[in-house]
């Protein structure tokens, strides 16, 4: 079998990311799946998938060298007591290393061509690696590491080669002890320490004041400086403790057992944000796109951070967040995850737990619509997969956008789709859900009976505003017509049927305008959805006005004109969010204006069922400084009894994002930050990293 | 800047004629299809389209990408620098990588490199381990086998990144590759826009450099670009 190479994961161009090459040495033709096994088990299935490099794994292209030896297994060596060489046995391997098994000897050396055929594979399969690990065909322990390789048999477990990359990818120091006292000046690691006083201690930022420094004294000491709290975490707790670098006194370490100590524990909180800080550049991780979903049906928001070709999804226990899934280049299914992907939340199978349905229209040469689902383990895969088109829609195009809805009252979420920018004219489709796969219904070419025409910028609303269980749609458009218009369509569940049409005017509001903008939402709890309609353009000052459906058509309840008592006064920019802030079965409105004044407001507008009571926050909340980057979404990470993928309905919380932070606010009684996390989201037991 | 001149709205219960701008109304039906660049671009019959939902394999092929685009020459050039005995430094390899690249913006690990010409810093990247190469633990062996034996190189190879459009003709005799041990290392060390040796002055130790990198030692296709190199075939 000729030699090759096999990118077992391509998280980006290799400029951008870290580069890890894998060759193989030893490996036979007939090895090759046992090569491939070992790969996969040990390196994704084991050190990428656990704890830091998991998290991170979107920083890390994979490199499978598939190197075929002309013989199995690798040469072996022996030495006598003395160090001399006892005997040799050489093996015609691509890379002529040798096995010793002698720990003096680094366990295994170079044979006299190794230097050479490593270069030479490198070059030529992986010629921007940044680290090496090269993995022997041989069964019994031994590694060595260093200068930007390690070497590892087939006997080695995952948590071992962890431990090394700690040195050779962090730069991290051993935390064991073994003998003798450490008579050196600081340590230039992370991990070790000579220093004693707290104020200046390098991680001192984890250390709670209530826990003694140093913490441990003695030789290899564990917490023996006043008694250790019923809660102290040996892994995850951080203090000072002495002994590390191997020896047994004079440094301290900061944990009690980290992976750099004893190989199988986590990463402690010193080495973890090392190794997060260090690598956070090749990530490509942001907080721009955030999706609040409940992927366990527990009744919490979780929430799906998507950057580039990564996904990663947070579980939320109530009050903080914790990494559930991580995801580089797919899932398996397949789809393949790329920066403009577009993804939608929703119920599609009925079992109270969120799936996601995800579209790319430009990044491939064609677009693409997929469907993933709970795969069991606590992540995504892919069940359902459309490429180019879903039969009956005709094709998908790059303009297609879609909206979630439970349009034929099958508990399912379904898709309604318009496109009114890629074709002649304007369509709108109706995809059902039968949980595990799309079906098209029907599709609307150019119109929808009674509408006059579907428009290049109709904007789509769902909602059921008939209460019987099927989302219908509003549709308003302002900039196509010579007056404004909002249409009222009504799901059959396999059809649309127009049940009102406003032309430029919905009774009560003084004329629909062309900068109206609508949100949808039971604002009076009858299990019809209404509508609020803002325009802060229009007219000589901002109007927000709320429209009670009748099933049938609207009604006005309230015009606000210029303010909303409590809001201090409405304004240009002033943007909305539906949610039942106050878990009510009313949907309110949270008002958010960046713009507009002197500094930012997020304001809370709680519906009685026919009127807004307002308040708000200036600048801050919390910890979080209101920003023009910020981005909201409506959720409940709290969790509570109202189902919470119920489009705009028990949505208490709010998580906040931007490029670099995220956070976690509480929206009842009032609004209040709950957690705040940047770079990544990660729950230190004291401390922060920033 | 001039104040929008706005109407306000009618009262809720006045009557009111919809202002009406340019263009027409909306009738029953639908208006007829815009031609797209002369073209009508309409979506086959839906009634003779299949309804029925495919079957999900297990998994799927791959998606289909759009055909590569070469980034029009952008790339870097991955020189891999030896240090010897003496401290002594020789480029001993050099190729392209067609590919982004992105600069760290921050240090971290045991060693950085920087790539300047002059003041300006053309890349930098940190080294979390070089120079010396330890056994694992034996973890049944006697007391001193419990821990990593190290050996000291006496030699040693890193790899630097440099962009390829830094590297011209006038730039090379200028550009030095300096090579820093952290011997403090901090929390957090992020990269401002001075030269390492002089923003972290205490931190850092400079271990071997290379001054001026020679056209021979480049790819072909860079010597070309920095323009030192005749054309294939050319007296």
């Amino acid at each position: 079998m000729p030699d090759s190479v096999t990118q077992i994961r391509n998280a980006g161009p290799v400029g951008s990311k870290r580069n890890l090459a894998i060759l193989g040495d030893g490996f036979a033709d007939a090895d090759q799946t046992t090569y491939n096994n070992w790969v996969q088990n040990t390196v994704l299935g084991g050190v990428f998938a656990n704890d830091y490099f998991y998290e991170d794994g979107s920083a890390w292209n994979i490199f499978r060298v598939n190197l075929t030896s002309n013989t199995s297994g690798v040469s072996q060596r022996t030495y006598n007591a003395d160090g001399t060489i006892a005997s040799t046995t050489l093996k015609d391997t691509a890379l002529g290393m040798i096995f010793s098994g002698s720990w003096s000897h680094c366990w295994m050396e170079y044979g006299t061509g190794t230097e050479t055929a490593i270069q030479n594979a490198l070059k030529k399969w992986v010629p921007d690696y940044n680290f090496v690990l090269i993995i022997l065909n041989e069964p019994g322990y031994g590694g060595c590491g260093g200068g930007g390789r390690a070497h590892v048999t087939t006997g080695d477990g995952w948590a071992v080669i962890a431990h090394e990359f700690g040195h050779g990818l962090g730069g991290l120091a051993d935390e064991y002890c073994n003998s003798g006292v450490f008579t050196s000046g600081e340590p230039g690691v992370v991990d070790l320490t000579v220093n004693t006083d707290r104020a200046t201690l390098k991680w001192g930022n984890f250390v709670d004041p209530t826990t003694p420094i140093p913490t441990g004294s003695g030789s290899c000491s564990d917490y023996n400086q006043g008694t250790k709290p019923a809660t102290w975490d040996d892994n995850q707790d951080v203090g000072l403790f002495e002994g590390g670098g191997t020896k047994n006194t004079g440094v301290y370490r900061p944990v009690i057992n980290c992976r750099m100590n004893s190989n199988t524990p986590p990463y402690c909180p010193v080495c973890y944000t090392s190794f997060k800080r260090q690598y956070d550049t090749w990530t490509g991780h942001t907080f721009l796109k955030c999706y609040a979903a409940d992927f366990n049906g527990d009744g919490r928001s979780d929430v799906l951070v998507h950057s580039g070709n990564s996904i990663q999804t947070f579980r939320s226990n109530g009050s903080q967040l914790d990494i559930a899934f991580s995801a580089v280049e797919r899932v398996s299914g397949s789809w393949q995850f790329q920066p403009n992907d577009q993804f939608f939340i929703g119920d599609f199978n009925g079992d109270g737990k969120d799936e996601v349905a995800v579209f790319n229209g430009v990044d491939w040469i064609m677009p693409y619509l997929g469907l993933l689902a709970y795969d069991g383990s606590g992540g995504l895969r892919l069940v359902a997969r459309y490429d180019g088109d879903i039969p009956g829609w005709g094709g998908f195009a790059k303009n297609d956008l879609f909206y979630v809805g439970d349009f034929n009252g099958d508990g399912k979420q379904d898709l309604f789709v318009f496109n009114g920018a890629d074709w002649s004219m304007p369509y709108v489709g109706m995809l059902r859900s039968n949980g595990s796969s799309f079906t098209f219904i029907k599709r609307f070419d150019g119109d929808i009976p009674g509408w006059g025409g579907l428009a290049k910028n109709d904007k789509l609303f769902v909602g059921d505003y008939s209460g019987d269980g099927n989302a219908d749609l509003f549709i308003f458009n302002g900039d196509d017509w010579s007056m404004a218009y909002v249409g009222m369509f009504s799901s059959t569940g396999t059809n649309l049927q127009m049940t009102a049409r406003y032309d430029g005017d919905i009774p009560g509001w003084g004329g629909l305008a062309r900068h109206d903008k609508l949100y949808v939402g039971d604002f009076n709890g009858d299990g019809k959805t209404d509508l609020y309609i803002f325009n802060g353009d229009d007219w000589s000052m901002p109007y927000l006005g709320m429209f009670r459906s009748t099933g049938s058509g609207l009604q006005i309840a309230h015009r606000y004109d210029g303010d909303v008592p409590g809001w201090g006064g409405m304004a240009r920019h002033d943007q909305f969010f539906p949610a039942d802030i106050n878990g009510d079965g009313k949907t309110d409105l949270v008002a958010w204006n960046f713009e507009d004044w002197v500094t930012e407001y997020l304001g809370r507008m709680i519906s009685s069922g026919s009127s807004l009571t307002a308040s708000f926050i200036g600048d801050w909340v919390g910890e979080w400084n209101l920003g023009a980057v910020d981005r909201f979404e409506p959720c409940n990470f709290q969790g509570g009894t109202i189902r919470p993928f119920r489009r705009g309905r028990g949505k208490p919380d709010l998580f906040v994002h931007n490029q670099d932070w995220f956070g976690m606010i509480r929206g009842n009684p009032a609004f209040a930050l709950q957690k705040i996390y940047y770079r990544w989201i990660h729950n230190y037991r004291y401390g922060r990293n920033w | 800047m001039s104040e929008r001149s706005l109407p306000e709205k009618p009262a809720t219960d006045a009557p009111v004629s919809p202002a009406k701008g340019k263009g027409a109304s909306k009738s029953k039906v639908a208006p007829r299809p815009q031609r797209i660049r002369g073209a009508l671009r309409l979506k086959p019959k839906a009634a003779k389209l299949s309804t029925s939902p495919a079957t999900a394999p297990e998994n799927y092929a791959d998606q289909t990408g759009h055909k590569r685009i070469s980034p029009g020459g952008e790339g870097y050039v991955r020189l891999r620098v030896r240090v010897g005995e003496d401290g002594g430094t020789s480029i001993v390899d050099s190729h392209f990588v067609e590919s982004t690249l992105v600069q760290p913006s921050a240090i971290y690990g045991n060693f950085a490199y920087e790539v300047t010409e002059g003041e300006k810093r053309l890349y930098l990247d940190s080294i979390p381990d070089l120079g010396v190469f330890r056994s694992f633990v034996n973890p049944d062996g006697p007391l001193e086998e419990r821990q990593h034996h190290m050996y000291e190189l006496k030699t040693y190879e890193f790899d630097v990144r440099v962009p390829a459009r830094d590297l011209t003709a006038a730039a090379l005799p200028k550009v030095v590759i300096t090579l820093y041990r952290v011997k403090e290392a901090r929390p957090a060390m992020p990269v401002g826009i001075q030269p390492l040796h002089v923003q972290y002055q205490r931190e850092l130790r400079e271990v071997a450099r290379v001054d001026g990198i020679p056209a021979r030692i480049l790819p072909e296709a860079v010597q070309r670009r920095s323009g030192k190199r005749k054309p294939s075939g050319q007296k």
